[in-house]
């Protein structure tokens, strides 16, 4: 049994994200997973610096394509590895521009050091860090007045993530904080970044599960207020032991006053499929 | 065609008001500077801003004046920088593209005989 987030933000470019989230994590029982996802995301309207919700002249729609890898050598951790390709399209107003390339690599070293199986209503906990390179293109590097050739961020940051995940018979539920922090800026005035998000799903028989997520992400420059924005996903994912995991899934940044500040509203679907082995 | 208001200073230096046509104090009190972006409110795509520049109720000309626009909320500026024409007795404008919406630092600096000063208007670009 087992259960994959459904809202971790990927494929960076700029400001966005989506759920386009691979579920590269080995399970307990699994040796090697590697697969590819696709999501096709498109701007809704934008949050101002004082947190009201609006529509926006400008619009950003992108597809992304990501390809991502887990390997488990031991029974409590496991690494993982996801490159994303971006295709993005820009509009304000009349003007229309087009770009796209390699987004930010991420590599991660985890570990789960409780087994899943374990008996009680006690959460299991997962930790991991790495690092987030800078393969993509950033905003100083742009040619394109509306920036949609930029696939990536300024420079390398280190990633942190902790969650507690647990299952109460078909139910799994959990919570989850990933913290981004800039270690290396060309321009040095990258902001931090920081998720919390909390999940429930439900598992049908053995081959299949659903799981619904919240997710509020919160960025920290060095001066002034930061960025938020909150969102809210589903993700059906169909699997069989040690064969594949396959999924589709839904994302969308909740259009409300004071959820949001200074962020374009995102929404994407998404799917995909891992082999497992 | 930008409107060229006359006011009188009714704000403090360091004060970041980015109302059309209200006359600001720079950071050190070395100029009074009237701001009106086009479009009002600004919009993402290609924005306007004019900067009338005054120095004791004088208009300030062939002054050096630079535009830097930020999006500290995100870590980002323009990947071109806005180009600034003067226009003479103290009207200067510039011109950029906004990449996308959300808030934004637009910092002005101004190097003329009085001397170098800054300041700095936050729009919500939508």
């Amino acid at each position: 049994m087992f259960v994959e987030l459904a809202g971790a933000a990927l494929a960076a470019a700029c400001c966005g994200g989506g759920a386009t989230a691979v579920p590269s994590r080995p399970a307990d029982c699994d040796r090697v997973v590697a697969g590819v996802g696709v999501s096709a995301q498109a701007s809704l309207g934008v949050w101002d610096g004082e947190g009201k919700s609006s529509a926006s002249s400008a619009g950003e729609q992108a597809v992304i394509a990501t390809v991502a890898a887990g390997y488990r050598p031991a029974r409590w951790g496991f690494a993982t590895l996801q490159l994303p390709a971006l295709l993005n399209r820009h509009t304000a107003g009349e003007d229309e521009t087009w770009g796209g390339g390699v987004g930010d690599v991420r590599a991660m070293l985890w570990t789960d050091p409780v087994e899943e199986k374990a008996q009680g209503w006690a959460p299991v906990p997962f930790v991991g860090v790495g690092v987030r390179g800078a393969t993509g293109r950033a905003w100083d590097e742009s040619d394109d007045p509306l920036l949609a050739d930029v696939t990536g961020e300024a420079g390398t940051a280190l990633l942190a993530s902790a969650s507690m995940e647990r299952g109460l018979g078909h139910w799994p539920y959990g919570v989850a904080l990933d913290v981004e922090i800039p270690v290396e800026d060309r321009l040095g005035i990258a902001p931090a970044k920081g998720t919390a998000t909390v999940f429930a799903g439900h598992t049908l028989g053995d081959k299949w599960s659903l799981t619904a997520s919240l997710r509020h992400v919160r960025t920290f420059p060095p001066d002034g207020e930061g960025a938020a924005h909150t969102a809210a996903a589903l993700k059906l994912v169909r699997g069989e032991r040690l064969l594949y995991r396959a999924w589709i899934g839904v994302d969308a940044d909740l259009p409300v006053g004071g959820l949001g500040r200074s962020f374009t509203q995102l929404a994407s679907v998404g799917g995909g499929v891992v082999i497992v082995r | 065609m930008l409107l060229l208001l006359a006011a009188c200073a009714t704000s403090e230096p360091g004060d970041t008001a980015a109302t059309s046509g209200e006359a600001v104090p720079t950071d050190a009190g070395l100029y009074d500077v009237t701001l009106s972006p086009e479009p009002d409110p600004p919009a993402a795509g290609d924005a306007a801003l004019g900067i009338d520049v005054t120095h004791d109720g004088e208009p300030v000309s062939g002054a050096t004046v630079t535009v830097d626009c930020w999006m500290a909320a995100m870590g980002h500026g323009t990947s071109d920088p806005p180009v600034v024409e003067d226009q003479g007795d103290g009207h200067y404008v510039a011109t950029w593209v906004y990449p996308m919406a959300g808030s934004w630092d637009v910092t002005i600096t101004i190097d003329g005989e009085p001397g170098t000063d800054t300041m700095t208007a936050t729009y919500d670009v939508r």
